[in-house]
């Protein structure tokens, strides 16, 4: 509770850049919507023929757990 | 699974060899525009053309594509087949969606605003995250919904420089 008061009461003004740094970090590490971003940056940066790569394993593993058999 | 898998880059092969103009959609483009979604299909957007058509039929006979439960031992695209709009294929390329209807967005538009990328070899050409927000939303399918969801977070990530100052988590 007194956490919650103490967030909830929080003046950003008052922090070093080192403490907003850190405080956008954590709300970036919590909030699914961003998260989702930093994964498609991570794949953004990869080469087309690695993410088919990932592709192809990712339907190989769907298709076991799906038909307890490998893909075709 | 029926058949091997998607395989954008023998796909493409294909439809360049012959000369097809035609932009890679649906799924697979959300794919790989960053989204960690899996699609079983690739959707293929093309220019309405005699012309075109008699290519990508000699493309889709290269890739041996034919509907899944076509009896006869050959087969080769007829205008008449996409008559409504759609035609699914398999083919030694994994399973094809033909879109002859693409809601949201004229072919001039989805063609002029492509992207060109390489996959391996092959030259690939790729709707814009734009593009297919468009189609998605005019679509209005549920399943739609998680690929805009996938499309908005990877336009943010690349409009978000991972040297971005006030990025903590990628930049300097």
């Amino acid at each position: 509770m007194e956490g919650e008061m103490l967030y909830d009461s929080l003046d950003e003004s008052v922090l070093d850049d080192r403490q907003k740094a850190r405080l956008k970090a954590l709300r970036i590490a919590m909030d699914p919507w961003l998260s989702q971003v930093e994964r498609c940056r991570e794949n953004q940066a990869k080469p087309l023929a690695l993410r088919m790569k990932e592709h192809d394993a990712a339907l190989k593993t769907l298709e076991i757990l799906r038909n307890g058999r490998t893909a075709s | 699974m029926e058949g091997p898998p998607p395989n954008p880059e023998a796909l493409f092969a294909a439809l360049n060899q012959c000369g097809v103009d035609a932009v890679l959609v649906g799924g697979m483009a959300v794919y790989l525009h960053g989204g960690n979604n899996i699609t079983m299909d690739m959707d293929i957007a093309f220019l309405r053309t005699k012309e075109n058509y008699e290519k990508l039929a000699d493309a889709l006979e290269l890739l041996e594509a034919r509907p899944v439960r076509w009896r006869a031992p050959k087969w080769r695209l007829d205008q008449i087949d996409l008559v409504s709009g759609w035609l699914h294929l398999t083919s030694t390329a994994g399973q094809i969606d033909l879109l002859a209807k693409h809601p949201g967005i004229e072919y001039g538009e989805l063609r002029e605003t492509a992207l060109d990328k390489e996959i391996g070899d092959t030259h690939l050409t790729l709707a814009s995250i734009d593009a297919l927000i468009k189609m998605k939303s005019a679509a209005g399918r549920e399943r739609d919904a998680a690929h805009l969801e996938l499309l908005r977070a990877a336009k943010q990530a690349l409009e978000t420089s991972p040297d971005d100052p006030d990025d903590p988590v990628n930049g300097p």
